[in-house]
């Protein structure tokens, strides 16, 4: 923490001094951007696709063709001898070579609430503890102090999420929020990134100028670790607004062809622009696909939404693979629970965390293969129960990460990223 | 006249009613008391405390602690100009007696005790919370009798009728709401926020480390249980299952005592004789608790760290200081804003930012010889870009209004977890720096500081450049802090106008650090 403090502060410095030499000549912004540390080797990232609501995965991911539980869907042959997935995933049936299905995901917690804060933080809610999204916790050990861009980033994510972000980490691991609740691809953008139209570009150079100034004379013998978190967020700030760092939120500059390969909506597009971020080194990234929690017409609206979830996760897979990157990312498709086997009198499926779906795919995992096993009527796990910690430590490990480093909590108590009995799932890495 | 202006009329003839007529507790007293001990760590440490803050740094401090946002010019100017020498004892005064502690303090102790209010799920019951503590702090009831109505408050449904269910009268059962009613949430949330015992572990296993055990919870848990099917006068009535075992919890006291059963039982007997015990004097932990999170509110670290765990496994930092505290405090019957005036009296609360030896990372925290810088609430910040801005400040005890939705807005969006380590995020670095609320403050049109600043005739540029540190930072700068800014006016920034050159300057201050923080 003390480092990274650290950091922050020289970066303001350099910051300011620029702005004073260069501001005058060809805008301070630019300026900086010429400064631009060259970029390392590649690390590898984390894209999340979150099934908001609990997708029915029997109807995805382990479907029970012949039983009464299993509904009209049938399965189809994939890539992968033996692999079968639904007749509505046809784009993804070409990629189960790259992907490991897990149907044996065992869990608890039934209530949509609970249920997303512990596959987002990997612990159940436990009083004042704010423990940090995982996303938090991968930018943390993988992201680059000097980075433009931020280490996690979420992107249009459902309101009934109660997760804490970057939690006891900070808010400097807390995600990068972009098109919350989005009805459109306008809203896919970062919140005030840009200038505001009354201000000019000198001015605001000169206002950073001025107010440098200002955080010189302040930070005389009172260098405090609030006051270099607010200069270090604002320096950050404006790195994100050069236009390189700002250039990776723009869709615009992606082909027609690929833009409708991805599918011309919300998720469609954030697929997209997660692909853009990791391409630039972005640790962990997060798309959702609001729209599971199909109590009634299941099978209507799990095809439609298989559709738009086929569209954009088979582009991804191949344009990762395309540009060399899926070796690096890792793609995580999952909810927050599974549904019912049995269908309800609406056509519908319910809440059920007790056997469900989640799929890995790309860096660091061993495709083609299908780990653990649910019953007949899917009602059971029958081998190899995986909890959420058990998710969360092989995310960790397939990227590089050790699930039982520990952080210091709000609470002033160690916490490890992935529960200590978290076992990671070693088939898949 | 309008409304706000008649409530205000009304509130002056009325006046703050009164507590006890008892001769009040001495707050100089005890801020002696307070200096005492700290003195004498500092010369154990041989360190030499920081100087005493300055009339404005000491001004913008207490008004941002007590009100909860930084001082007007006008109450600027008319403080630095007050020759009286007991001009800031007369300030906390003021203060503690206005609406805007009231206010202001509901919100710390609706974050310290409930702060699931802060996440989505609980939100909607924070402003009922707020309304009912303000009026109970403004009619200063005794921190004891406050928690034990916010404990013992019907569960019932059938509550009062429509109209009353949001009055600040009604003891709002957020409490009750914000723990989903289950025991065990009630037991480690009441324990947490009015005792500072943390049994959050102790619920599914033994802590190596911790005194308490599973038992202790359960046990603890159990007084909130629903009583089963209550006979003649077994207080076995209250059973709770520890879930994954055999076994049921009765209600025991964490001080190992078994509780005095009355002859009649029903649902809320539990609670209420937990609640009784939590709030009796001789409980060893809840006067000490509230002191250590006063504490802690004030000068940034608590007397013990973390605040939840007073269990005695983190010794405090000043032992003798916090039990002359929890004394003074249980002596003057709880009396919140007597034990707050006695800490801002002291010289410690006054002291500079300005480490003693002018490093602050070398130097211990908990010692306590320079004021910790803080970040803002949310709720500081926004009303605090207002005031700078001179705008009003929103109120939510004069009804509803939309400028309340865009205050909540950017209280989730600018909220810290602990003001001495508050963290800035880059989005929200990014809405302070281009963001619509700062647009529009930073418009001569609209913010009426910048406007008046732009069109005085009788300022020249100087004297704007004064005001505007003065509105925003609560003091005039310096020769060399002006100097450049004067430069920039003058030179009409570089968009060739006064008003703009202005714009940016109030623009550079309201993002400054020094704006950004209680220090």
């Amino acid at each position: 923490m003390a480092r990274s403090m650290k950091f922050g502060r020289r970066d303001w410095l350099r910051l300011a001094t620029l702005g004073t030499v260069a501001g005058s000549q060809s805008g301070w912004l630019s300026a900086l951007a010429a400064d631009a540390a060259p970029r390392r080797e590649r690390k590898r990232s984390v894209i999340l696709l979150w099934m908001n609501g609990g997708p029915a995965t029997i109807d995805l991911w382990d479907l029970k063709p012949g039983h009464a539980n299993g509904g009209p869907f049938q399965e189809i042959e994939t890539a992968a001898p033996g692999v079968k997935i639904s007749e509505h995933l046809p784009g993804l049936a070409r990629w189960t070579k790259d992907m490991a299905i897990v149907r044996s995901m065992s869990t608890k917690e039934g209530d949509h609430g609970r249920a997303t804060f512990l596959s987002m933080t990997g612990y159940v809610p436990q009083g004042a503890i704010q423990f940090p999204d995982v996303g938090a916790l991968v930018a943390k050990e993988i992201g680059e102090e000097a980075a433009d861009l931020p280490g996690f980033v979420r992107i249009a994510p459902g309101r009934n999420g109660s997760t804490s972000g970057g939690g006891f980490l900070g808010p400097r691991y807390s995600p990068l929020v972009i098109g919350e609740g989005a009805a459109g691809l306008d809203d896919l953008t970062v919140p005030d990134l840009k200038r505001p139209t009354e201000v000019s570009d000198a001015a605001q150079s000169r206002r950073l100028e001025l107010l440098a100034g200002l955080e010189r004379r302040f930070e005389a013998g009172r260098g405090n670790a609030v006051v270099e978190t607010i200069q270090s967020s604002a320096a950050r700030a404006v790195r994100l607004m050069r236009p390189e760092a700002a250039g990776a939120f723009r869709l615009d500059q992606e082909s027609d062809e690929v833009r409708d390969a991805f599918g011309r909506n919300v998720f469609g597009q954030g697929c997209l622009l997660a692909r853009r971020l990791a391409e630039r080194g972005v640790p962990f990234i997060e798309v959702a696909l609001d729209g599971w929690d199909t109590h009634q017409n299941n099978f209507e609206r799990v095809k439609d939404l298989s559709t738009t979830l086929d569209r954009a996760f088979s582009a991804l897979l191949n344009d990762l693979s395309q540009r060399g990157l899926l070796e690096s990312t890792l793609v995580v498709c999952q909810g927050e629970f599974g549904r019912t086997p049995k269908i309800n009198g609406n056509t519908g499926r319910d809440h059920w965390p007790a056997s469900w779906s989640a799929v890995l795919a790309g860096g660091g995992v061993k495709g083609g293969q299908v780990v653990g096993k649910t019953s007949a009527d899917g009602m059971k796990v029958e081998e190899q129960p995986i909890g959420i910690p058990d998710l969360i430590a092989t995310v960790c490990t397939a990227i590089g990460i050790d699930p039982k480093k520990q952080n210091i909590s709000n609470v002033s108590r160690p916490i490890r990223i992935a529960d200590p009995a978290a076992k990671p799932i070693l088939e898949v890495l | 006249m309008d409304f706000r202006t008649l409530l205000i009329m009304f509130a002056a003839l009325v006046g703050p009613p009164r507590g006890s007529a008892a001769a009040p507790p001495d707050a100089a007293a005890l801020a002696n008391r307070v200096d005492g001990h700290l003195a004498a760590a500092w010369s154990e440490a041989r360190l030499a405390p920081a100087p005493l803050a300055g009339d404005a740094a000491f001004l913008r401090r207490a008004s941002l602690d007590l009100i909860g946002r930084i001082p007007t010019v006008a109450e600027t100017r008319e403080f630095l100009s007050d020759p009286a020498s007991d001009k800031r004892a007369r300030l906390i005064d003021r203060l503690l007696a206005s609406g805007g502690y009231t206010r202001h303090w509901a919100v710390f102790w609706r974050r310290s005790w409930i702060p699931q209010t802060d996440t989505q799920q609980f939100a909607r019951l924070a402003d009922d919370f707020e309304r009912w503590l303000a009026g109970r702090l403004r009619d200063e009831i005794g921190y004891d009798r406050l928690v034990e109505e916010l404990l013992t408050v019907p569960s019932g449904r059938a509550g009062p009728a429509q109209f009353a269910a949001h009055s600040e009268s009604t003891t709002p059962k957020t409490f009750l709401e914000a723990s989903e009613t289950r025991p065990e949430n009630l037991a480690a949330n009441a324990s947490r926020a009015f005792l500072g015992i943390n049994l959050d572990c102790a619920q599914c296993h033994d802590h190596p480390f911790s005194r308490w055990t599973r038992d202790e919870f359960w046990q603890t848990a159990a007084f909130f249980a629903q009583p089963q099917a209550t006979s003649e006068t077994t207080p076995v009535a209250f059973r709770l299952p520890i879930p994954d075992t055999s076994q049921v919890a009765t209600p025991k006291l964490l001080d190992g005592q078994l509780p005095a059963w009355p002859e009649q039982l029903n649902a809320d007997t539990g609670r209420k004789l937990l609640a009784r015990w939590t709030v009796a004097a001789d409980n060893p932990y809840f006067a000490r608790n509230a002191a250590n999170r006063i504490w802690a509110n004030l000068f940034g670290l608590g007397l013990i760290e973390p605040l939840d765990d007073l269990s005695g496994e983190n010794p405090a930092s000043h032992p003798e200081l916090l039990d002359k505290l929890t004394e003074a405090f249980k002596a003057s019957g709880f009396d919140l804003k007597y034990l707050t005036k006695a800490l801002m009296l002291s010289k410690a609360y006054q002291l500079s930012c300005a480490a003693p030896n002018g490093d602050a990372d070398s130097q211990d925290p908990s010692l306590f010889a320079s004021m910790a810088v803080r970040g803002l609430s949310g709720e500081q910040l926004y009303d605090s870009l207002r005031v700078a801005a001179g705008l009003p400040v929103e109120r939510h005890d004069l009804g509803i209004s939309p400028g309340l939705d865009a205050r909540q807005q950017f209280a989730t969006q600018f909220r810290v977890e602990r003001a001495s380590h508050a963290q800035r995020s880059i989005v929200q670095a990014l809405s302070l720096m281009n963001g619509e609320l700062t647009v529009e403050l930073t418009s001569p049109e609209k913010s009426p500081t910048l406007g008046a600043v732009a069109d005085a005739p009788f300022f020249d540029t100087r004297g704007k450049v004064d005001a505007l540190f003065l509105a925003a930072l609560g003091r005039p700068p310096g020769d060399d802090e002006a100097g450049p800014l004067v430069a920039y006016v003058e030179q009409r920034g570089v968009d060739g106008q006064v008003r703009k050159a202005l714009s940016d300057v109030f623009w550079s201050l309201l993002n400054s650090s020094e704006f950004n923080t209680n220090h």
